[in-house]
């Protein structure tokens, strides 16, 4: 499959923007024959070591004999996986019709979407156009939990999400984040430069990570713990002088009132929260703080903690009060490329009214990455950065995903009766995976559009089938984060009926009376339309760049403030504390283990051959990984009895699964680390959903109310209770998950 | 950081004005003019385009026997 053959026609090579996972590393594409059959690294030094095994495995993916070619019909019982082939109109008369029933009868918020931006690249903010069109405001991402939610958060302290600029720092903190040559390729290269260079680099994680094995300085926290490990750094930097004064006096307000909330977490204190010794946290902190430019990148995991929002607000603060902010070697404030149209500016979120704006599921309960928030935040938006509506990492007017699950299974407090799921994988992508079953299977309208069948297709009433980042043409903006335009070019035409989601959303808006607002015909059309602002059509942005970046504008708050209500750095949140929530930063302690649930369990851990639920079907792929294994320390594996690779049942008091030991010297003991995402695609027909119930860690999360974040709703991932079992290997296996 | 004089912010911003600007002309499909130059530049800061082949890249082919 990836070796050229000469006695074929020609073949011809293009530039792509991978959409495997969600860094975006470009690369080459060669296709003969209409079918790409070899990924090479870009050609500009610059680029060329963003590849991945996962990039080069592009051809085996997009040519793999299950690729869904054609629409389908269910026609068993929901989730019994039956289906009948129909034409591709057939499905979007269909669908057209059975949504405007659903509609008519319940309101159009009982329409809910879940999409995942980086594996349908291609939406163009279309998804949010329709439902503000249509009048829903239930979409709700991953992006909840990973990088969207972040900067929904960083936005209450300075109005941005600003991007680390590692070319230039001096010293880079990971909290937990473990970039490898295979997953996060990008980052993993400027990190290893960093360090070449002689930055430092600081890994905050309970297990020894291939980036703790390497970092100067490894902190080994108890999982959950970032809170009160930031606010540990913070009485350093604060006792010892070490913050930026003038910066703070300039441009911060509520410093007295966080330095009173500091104090409550004395060194003594915050090593007994994280298990850390204090004299390493103090350590840290020095370095931190005096590094002449030091950033704290995104991180998964401090998105998924009990007290997620105070501590990816600390990052924030810890940057703002060191001096980081909008500075060479800090954190970039990159805004919008000025020749762009960003996706927030097609979604039409002035077209929903506002009272339908208000019914978003979460608005209430968790508003921080809600329209509540984002509509505080309007005119500081407008002013600081010329739009009203600005969505970094498509996460900043969100739905919560659990309050749309519960409406979706219970009708509390709405009933919600259709739902479109669009590259996103939702039975497994969640917490507390059996209401989401639950809510799935309480649907009238169910619409998937993949490119393979997955547990979550499984379980719908047509399955539309997706085109691939090498089946079409696009510009990658890094949903709004940075300010850089790639280009992807199509490469093959994709197979029988697949297209695009832009493709899905404008033939279902148009068949529902939204035609004027949906007048692109194609790709081309609307990327044209992206691209006015810089007087280029795509046809000539693809003739002459690559990539561009807008030229860099550093410090620009000395000229517009930032875009909070006071035009300052909020140390203390005016936003959060109209919200009713606490507006200093604080630690809370995670659901507490037990003689019966001894370790402290993290999942949504993610392993190089696979993106998210992802890939578990390509060969070539999964022998690098053949079974999902849970790391835990030899001390552990011996008292309970467990031997490397048994099998093993994790038992939480929310949900149990199985999987391979792999006793790891470098876990912290008490830990239990668990791949995310696992399924068996080589089981369909013979589990139910393709085991998607076996192995997946998202049985495994509570999302009821008392273990969620207070602010965004988000569930406590990293160190819930569990316990070990040694286990048999389950039924119906295949034999390379047995013996792998 | 919270040493870094006002001059030493404007030095370091110039800099970094001027590799985006490099960068940008590096990255572009043009191979002349200035862009030629830009790419030389960024090939001779980084010791060229060519990446020794790395075989953790490599994939068997995909096999059906597998399941």
């Amino acid at each position: 499959m990836t070796t050229p053959d000469s006695t074929m026609n020609p073949q011809h090579t293009k530039y792509c923007v991978c959409t495997i996972c969600d860094i975006g590393c470009q690369f080459r594409a060669v296709a003969q024959d209409d079918r790409v059959v070899r990924i090479l690294p870009h050609e500009s030094p610059a680029l060329a070591r963003n590849i991945c095994f996962k990039g080069t495995a592009a051809p085996q993916i997009h040519n793999h004999p299950d690729r869904l070619r054609v629409p389908l019909k269910r026609v068993g019982a929901r989730g019994s996986d039956q289906w009948e082939e129909i034409s591709y109109e057939q499905a979007m008369d269909e669908i057209a019709e059975r949504l405007s029933s659903i509609v008519t009868e319940h309101g159009p918020e009982s329409l809910a979407v879940s999409t995942s931006g980086w594996n349908t690249q291609t939406t163009h903010g279309f998804d949010r156009r329709f439902m503000n069109l249509l009048g829903s405001p239930n979409w709700i991402s991953g992006v909840s939990l990973c990088a969207g939610n972040t900067a929904a958060v960083n936005r209450l302290t300075y109005g941005w999400f600003p991007f680390p600029d590692l070319l230039n720092a001096n010293c880079i903190v990971l909290f937990g984040h473990n970039p490898r040559k295979h997953s996060w390729t990008p980052l993993f290269n400027m990190i290893e430069a960093a360090r070449d260079r002689g930055a430092t680099v600081i890994v905050l994680d309970p297990r020894v990570s291939e980036q703790a094995e390497k970092a100067d300085l490894h902190l080994q926290l108890r999982a959950g713990t970032d809170a009160a490990m930031c606010l540990g750094w913070l009485k350093v930097i604060f006792d010892e002088g070490l913050h930026d004064q003038r910066f703070i006096e300039d441009w911060c307000v509520g410093f007295d009132e966080l330095r009173a909330r500091v104090d409550e977490y004395p060194l003594d204190r915050v090593e007994q929260i994280t298990g850390v010794d204090r004299e390493l946290i103090a350590q840290a902190a020095r370095i931190y703080a005096n590094a002449d430019g030091a950033v704290i990148p995104w991180t998964p995991v401090t998105d998924q903690q009990i007290s997620s929002t105070s501590a990816i607000r600390l990052h924030s603060i810890l940057r703002a009060v060191t001096g980081n902010l909008d500075v060479v070697g800090g954190e970039m404030f990159n805004g919008v490329h000025p020749g762009w149209r960003t996706e927030a500016d097609l979604q039409l979120h002035d077209v929903i009214a506002p009272e339908q704006r208000a019914k978003q599921l979460g608005y209430d309960k968790h508003p921080v990455y809600t329209y509540r928030t984002a509509e505080m935040l309007r005119p500081h938006m407008e002013r600081v950065w010329g739009r009203e509506w600005m969505d970094q990492v498509m996460g900043c007017h969100m739905a919560n995903p659990t309050e749309v699950f519960r409406a979706m299974a219970d009708g509390d407090p709405y009933p919600v009766r259709a739902f479109f799921t669009l590259g996103n994988n939702t039975l497994l992508s969640y917490p507390n995976q059996h209401q989401v079953h639950r809510a799935l299977m309480n649907q009238e309208l169910v619409v998937a559009h993949e490119i393979f069948m997955t547990p979550t297709a499984m379980l719908a009433d047509y399955v539309l089938p997706g085109d691939v980042f090498t089946e079409r043409a696009h510009i990658a903006d890094t949903w709004g984060w940075g300010n850089r335009l790639a280009l992807s070019e199509q490469v093959v035409a994709p197979p029988e009926q697949a297209s695009s989601t832009f493709q899905f959303w404008t033939d279902l808006a148009r068949r529902m009376g939204f035609a004027e607002h949906f007048p692109w015909d194609d790709l081309e059309q609307v990327l044209d339309h992206r691209l006015e602002p810089s007087g280029r059509t795509f046809e000539q942005f693809a003739s002459t760049v690559l990539m561009e970046q807008a030229p860099p504008d550093y410090r620009k708050y000395r000229r517009t403030g930032f875009a909070t209500p006071s035009g300052k750095v909020e140390l203390r949140s005016s936003i959060l504390e109209e919200l009713g929530f606490d507006p200093l930063p604080y630690h809370r302690e995670g659901p507490a283990t037990s003689d019966a649930f001894p370790y402290r369990v993290f999942t949504g851990v993610r392993e190089d051959p696979f993106f998210q639920t992802g890939q578990r079907n390509i060969g070539v792929l999964r022998r690098r990984s053949p079974s999902p294994k849970l790391f835990m320390h030899p001390d552990d594996a011996a008292r309970d009895g467990l031997v490397e690779g048994g099998w093993a049942r994790l038992e939480t008091e929310h949900g149990q699964v199985v999987a391979k030991i792999a006793i790891r010297p470098e876990m912290r003991p008490g830990h239990v680390r668990v791949p995310h995402g696992w399924w068996y695609p080589e089981t369909r027909g013979s589990l139910e959903l393709s085991g998607a119930f076996v192995s997946s860690d998202a049985v495994l999360c509570s999302d009821a109310d008392e273990f969620l974040d207070h602010e965004q709703g988000i569930p406590h991932f990293k160190g819930f209770p569990g316990r070990l079992v040694p286990c048999d290997a389950p039924a119906g296996m295949s034999e390379l998950t047995l013996e792998g | 950081m919270t040493k870094r004089t006002e001059l030493e912010h404007r030095r370091r911003e110039l800099q970094a004005a001027v590799f985006a600007r490099i960068a940008n002309r590096a990255l572009s499909r043009r191979t002349s003019g200035f862009d030629r130059v830009a790419k030389g530049l960024l090939t001779r800061q980084l010791g060229g385009a060519g990446m020794a082949a790395d075989p953790e890249l490599d994939h068997g082919p995909e096999d059906p026997a597998l399941w």
